[in-house]
């Protein structure tokens, strides 16, 4: 196998695990429901091979994860398990708090073994036509001068445009920089506030806060007056205030994932392309709000100020 | 066999641009809710902006909060918490009393033990509306 499918194939892997682990987690809160056996069945014996082979270890020969484990070289096979059963759940629209009764699974894989073993022998064996090597010979002669004249076929343009594709997302998956300029915020909106949460995939280092630490507002609105600065790993906010008491606020964090919220019921919060990525901006309440990205840190505004101010402001940061 | 090979390459194709989709979606929190697991607020009069932040250094962990008033004169308070992993629940392992006027900001430092994720979580009244928000996760 080569190196991007054994790549491909741990990250699946690790994604089921993963998510048999989650759903063990839950499974003494969820509710045991009766199913449509046959459904079920149907459900059982489109499973991928080695998750049937668990399901029926586990509900015809009460055969323990470990054993799985060892007969079919598998491995994680609880994790595995779990997440059948809990593919099926979903299969059979059960909600996340449901699981389908132990006496369901059990009627159902004997019905699925069952159903499996009546399909044994009925595949006709075909076997390898063996060749001599006088005609093997030939046949690459043949296959080789073929190769030269044979037209571009719509099927080879068809591989290389996926090669292509390929490649691009294999890039854009292992390179943390490109994906930045590909995947920004992940925003929720909910009623009364929205949750801006960046999902790049930069790890921030200790060399990262110094460089943050040094950062230069070299703009501040006029009539604003520096009252103080809160310095604390992986952030930094500095507070203004001018003489009538309005205040401005300038956030900088690390990228932990660590989500903002922001107020912003009943407000139409704009997109904007700011230094080649994704920024949100918008007014409530006599406050302007501007969330943005700039060299892989996180930067937003809050103040009493007018947008066109907090672009300047923002325009002017240097890190 | 080039079928063969083309319904292979057009699988990897499908299932490596669906794996950033489903990082993002790995992220995303259970709607209606704040964080991971958080309670949605009632009403976002006062309120501007609430973050819970967290870092890590060695064994120490260092979790964060920015609170931001709509105005300068309204009171913060209330509680910084410090929540460790424990078998996929989040259990508190230390708080700390918090407060400000205007805007609220603070940090405080714990002696964590290694290999356990932490996250921290703030839970304050902004002129008397309750705000709360948790931050990523993080581990020692």
């Amino acid at each position: 196998m080569n190196s991007d499918a054994v790549f491909l194939k741990s990250v699946f892997e690790k994604s089921i695990i993963e998510r048999g682990t989650d759903a063990m987690a839950s499974i003494s809160q969820a509710e045991a429901v009766i199913v449509d056996i046959e459904e079920l069945t149907r459900k059982i014996l489109a499973l991928p091979e080695y998750m049937q082979s668990l399901l029926y270890a586990k509900y015809i020969w009460n055969l323990e994860s470990k054993a799985s484990e060892e007969i079919f070289s598998v491995h994680h096979a609880k994790q595995k398990l779990q997440y059948a059963k809990s593919l099926l759940a979903y299969s059979l629209r059960l909600t996340d708090e449901q699981v389908i009764t132990d006496h369901c699974m059990e009627q159902a894989t004997q019905s699925a073994i069952d159903s499996y073993m009546k399909n044994i022998g009925s595949e006709v064996a075909i076997k390898k036509p063996q060749y001599s090597d006088e005609f093997k010979k030939q046949l690459k002669e043949i296959k080789a001068a073929q190769m030269n004249n044979k037209p571009l076929s719509l099927k080879r343009v068809g591989i290389a445009i996926a090669a292509a594709i390929l490649s691009f997302a294999m890039t854009i998956t292992v390179n943390a920089e490109l994906r930045e300029k590909f995947i920004s915020w992940l925003v929720e909106t909910f009623p009364l506030f929205s949750q801006f949460t960046s999902v790049g995939e930069v790890q921030p280092n200790r060399s990262d806060f110094e460089r943050l630490r040094n950062m230069k507002l070299n703009y501040i609105p006029k009539g604003f007056t520096y009252i103080s600065l809160f310095e604390a790993e992986p952030m930094l906010v500095y507070n203004y205030e001018d003489s009538s008491g309005k205040s401005l606020s300038i956030n900088a964090s690390l990228s932990t994932g660590s989500p903002i919220l922001a107020d912003t019921e009943d407000t139409q919060v704009s997109e904007i392309i700011f230094n080649g990525q994704l920024a949100y901006w918008w007014e409530k309440d006599g406050l302007c709000y501007f969330i943005w990205q700039q060299d892989g840190f996180e930067l937003n505004i809050v103040g009493q100020i007018s947008h066109e101010e907090a672009m300047k402001i923002a325009k002017n940061i240097q890190i | 066999m080039n079928r063969k090979i083309a319904g292979i390459l057009l699988s990897l194709v499908m299932a490596t641009t669906m794996m950033p989709l489903s990082a993002m979606a790995a992220q995303q929190p259970v709607p209606n809710s704040v964080g991971s697991g958080g309670i949605i607020t009632p009403f976002w009069t006062n309120t501007a902006l609430a973050r819970a932040n967290i870092s890590v250094s060695g064994s120490t962990v260092k979790p964060s909060a920015y609170i931001k008033a709509k105005s300068s004169s309204t009171n913060i308070e209330g509680t910084l918490y410090l929540e460790e992993k424990s078998g996929g629940s989040w259990e508190e392992i230390s708080s700390w009393e918090i407060s400000g006027t205007g805007t609220l900001t603070v940090a405080k430092s714990y002696m964590g033990s290694a290999g356990t994720t932490y996250r921290a979580r703030a839970e304050v009244s902004v002129g008397g509306e309750y705000v709360e928000c948790v931050s990523a996760s993080c581990e020692t």
